[in-house]
């Protein structure tokens, strides 16, 4: 694959963007505090991958995506058609970042292949409805197509929504804003905040399934209602009976986890699951930008038991970058998971094809604790010839966990 | 006519075979087989680009109608739709080129039990597909047996019954609109785009090619409408591509339809110098059972070429994707006589997981060939 010289040029400027960010706000967190939980050798690896990369020359870069490649290939395997391992589980489906799909015209079917195999397994696999994990579009706002890329925002927007026209009205979809649905090309500070156009895409008329899911909505006096903020109910039956997924904006102000925190303590005792953009990095570890959302929140809520969130994947990565897991304490003793998945830059970086159609199927076991997850790739799942690549088997990319109930 | 039952009886048997579960096994035993076959022939060549700088392309879409009742296959045809449209100026595209066979049933109400969109809803989607090009390339299709009736071609009375002309009104795309040279008219009846004769300006020491694209099997009103439209004074000397649903059979076989459309047509039309069609392919959907090439001596001595290519069935029929997202690219050099042939596919070339899939090597999926003069 070659890559033309406007792509390199956007990998180069967002690496440093990245680079410049994570290691500053690391360094700076490290410094003041001193009782941030992330040991500093897992942060300096974290920064090193991107200095790694972002010193290449293009070929460099290439050959060093194609070792990568090459080191995935056999954790990939055929395990068939995706069917239910238990009688009476259900399934949530969970979307990384989509942002990578919708800028190219030439990739984003890619996006629409994964709505529709949604669409067509929601009987087989008895999927109760989807997670997004922010990130729909590239760019929120722009009027032109940048960086080598063909489509600019309004055209982001209506393909990802078209795509989803695919789910209206059959199963609820729970989107958060992540950085990339903010501002022009990206969040600008809190200022940004209200800016996202997915509550005007996203509007919850056009599928009768999340309008009913909806419980709860943060408004702020004198602002239109989004759906940057929302409680939404899922009901997946048996022993689970409803569950909670509160969806959070991205980098969510203090008076939403006020708002938030005061919420939770209504439903403290039910099973609650928080869906907000950016939380975990690669490397397994809670970004030092995030950390509020654990201490201001998540600790003090017993309610959440589990938090999904994407974000964080460097530009030609492996798989094991483009996931992490963790297990945490709560406030009173309890396990809290965080679950990161972003394959936005697996198919080709930035500027490749968007994440080669990989998505999760969160498998809510019959005992109404377990959780099994896998990661299966719809693009590679479509095709006889490439079937044997349609699922990721490596203990990170599929596994399972019982919440502490 | 015999060749025709044999394969509409092998087609069902195996069909049902597959379907009912009985053969199942069997036939995906068979399946993957081939698929480990043809796998040796499969190569990277890297990224789409012309041979020469100089020479322009027009697109060849094998028939789609497996991409469309199954929803889970549909948006592979977008991948190929929207990868054209990306490609229209790095591979100096000057048109598109459509065997036939557009979608899976032309006029149900119901899906069968088989799949899941009916007819409207196959018609509507390649509709939204083909948006992607609209207003940027002339987009030449044409009705294939599928396209006909309700569930497909049902004899002479199923004339002017496909959808076709409505969902792809030339009025949706004025390139297409300007590129139609003349269309066959009967007395009262509406104009349909079942024949149309299109002029495609390929650039260079091509000059004017017209497309001469036919309905299946055409009748002897079209043939010899046809041959009095080529012998005008304009296209005298001009070079003429024929594009017709069902002509060519795999291993370069041709059939008796086709020998009747060879006799009475192409062997007496000296501007005809290829043929293009779909139709035929192999259940299994083995590579060679789907594409071909021959070429067979004309009237005034000259060569005409035909070609083969029909991926629908690629591994599988409907328990594959629709055909892999293959499309042919057939490269205009600029010495005004060469055709070069190479098979992509779309699906594959996306990835870099997959990209050393992405193009077909074996002599009937890449060739080139030199026109007479």
């Amino acid at each position: 694959m070659e890559i033309p010289n406007s792509d390199n040029r956007e990998c180069e400027f967002m690496n440093v963007k990245k680079i410049l960010s994570i290691a500053s706000v690391a360094c700076a967190t490290l410094a003041c505090f001193g009782t941030v939980k992330t040991p500093k050798e897992v942060i300096d690896r974290v920064c090193s991958v991107y200095q790694i990369q972002n010193k290449m020359t293009g070929a460099e870069r290439m050959a060093y995506y194609q070792k990568m490649i090459e080191k995935d290939l056999p954790t990939q395997k055929d395990l068939g058609e995706p069917r239910l391992s238990a009688r009476g589980a259900s399934t949530v489906i969970l979307f990384g970042d989509t942002q990578t799909y919708t800028p190219r015209m030439q990739y984003q079917p890619i996006m629409e292949l994964m709505t529709t195999w949604v669409a067509v397994n929601i009987e087989k696999l008895n999927i109760k409805g989807l997670l997004h994990t922010g990130d729909v579009v590239e760019q929120n706002n722009v009027a032109r197509a940048y960086w080598g890329a063909n489509q600019n925002s309004k055209q982001q927007w209506e393909w990802a929504s078209h795509c989803f026209e695919r789910l209206d009205d059959k199963i609820p979809t729970f989107f958060c804003t992540g950085n990339h649905d903010y501002g022009h090309y990206s969040f600008d500070g809190q200022k940004s905040k209200g800016t996202s156009q997915l509550t005007k895409y996203f509007d919850v008329s056009r599928n009768e399934k999340t309008m009913h899911s909806i419980v709860e909505i943060y408004k702020e006096p004198h602002k239109p209602e989004l759906l940057d903020n929302v409680l939404y109910r899922l009901s997946l039956g048996g022993k689970w009976g409803d569950i909670y997924i509160l969806s959070l904006e991205f980098a969510p102000r203090k008076e939403v986890l006020a708002w938030a925190c005061e919420l939770m303590k209504k439903y403290s005792e039910r099973c609650v699951i928080l869906l907000t953009h950016r939380y975990l990095s690669f490397g397994d570890i809670v970004l030092p930008e995030a950390e509020n959302i654990w201490f201001d929140f998540i600790k003090k809520s017993p309610a959440i038991k589990f938090v999904v969130c994407g974000h964080y994947a460097p530009t030609y990565t492996d798989f094991k970058s483009s996931v992490a897991f963790r297990q945490d304490t709560n406030a009173i003793g309890k396990k809290v998971y965080s679950m990161m998945f972003d394959p936005q830059s697996i198919g080709g970086g930035w500027s490749g094809n968007g994440g080669d159609g990989w998505l999760r199927i969160l498998e809510f076991q019959p005992d109404g604790k377990t959780i099994k997850v896998s990661t299966y790739s719809t693009l590679f799942g479509v095709s006889p010839t490439t079937k044997h690549l349609a699922w990721r088997t490596a203990p990170y990319d599929m596994f399972e966990f019982t919440l502490d109930k | 006519m015999k060749t025709k039952l044999i394969f509409l009886i092998a087609f069902f048997a195996i069909i049902t075979g597959s379907v009912c579960g009985k053969n199942r096994k069997d036939y995906e035993q068979r399946v993957m087989e081939t698929v480990e076959k043809d796998r040796l022939t499969l190569k990277d060549l890297g990224k789409p680009a012309l041979t020469n700088p100089e020479a322009s392309t027009m697109i060849l879409l094998g028939d789609t109608q497996t991409y469309t009742p199954k929803m889970c296959n549909q948006p592979v045809l977008e991948m190929m739709t929207a990868w054209i449209a990306y490609n229209i100026k790095p591979l100096n595209i000057k048109a598109l080129l459509h065997t036939g066979d557009i979608v899976e049933y032309n006029a149900r109400v119901d899906h069968g039990s088989a799949f899941d969109q009916n007819s409207k809803q196959q018609w509507e989607w390649v509709s939204h597909c083909f948006k992607r090009l609209d207003n940027k390339l002339p987009c030449i299709l044409i009705p294939g047996n599928h396209d006909y009736s309700n569930n497909w071609f049902s004899g002479e009375e199923s004339r002017n019954t496909s959808q076709f002309s409505k969902y792809f009104d030339p009025s949706r795309n004025y390139k297409t609109q300007e590129a139609i040279y003349r269309v066959f008219t009967e007395k009262h009846k509406h104009q349909t785009i079942d024949n149309v004769i299109y002029k495609i300006d390929v650039g260079g020491k091509w000059g004017e090619v017209y497309v001469v694209a036919l309905e299946l099997n055409p009748r002897k009103e079209v043939i010899d409408w046809v041959l009095k439209r080529l012998e005008s004074k304009r296209l005298k000397d001009k070079l003429a591509i024929l594009l017709t649903h069902s002509y060519l059979a795999p291993n370069a076989v041709m059939p008796k339809d086709a020998k009747f459309l060879w006799e009475n047509l192409v062997k007496k039309a000296p501007q005809i110098r290829l043929v293009l069609s779909g139709h035929y392919a192999e259940f299994y959907g083995s590579f060679k059972g789907h594409s071909a090439v021959r070429s067979d001596v004309n009237d005034v001595g000259k060569n005409v070429y035909s070609i083969l290519f029909d991926p629908q069935c690629t591994y599988g029929g409907w328990n594959g994707s629709g055909g892999d997202g293959w499309l042919r690219l057939l490269e205009f050099q600029p010495d005004g006589k060469t055709i070069k042939v190479r098979t992509y596919s779309v699906l594959y070339g996306h990835s870099p997981m997959t990209k050393h899939l992405a193009w077909r090597t074996a002599p009937y999926d890449m060739f080139e060939f030199t026109l007479d003069k």
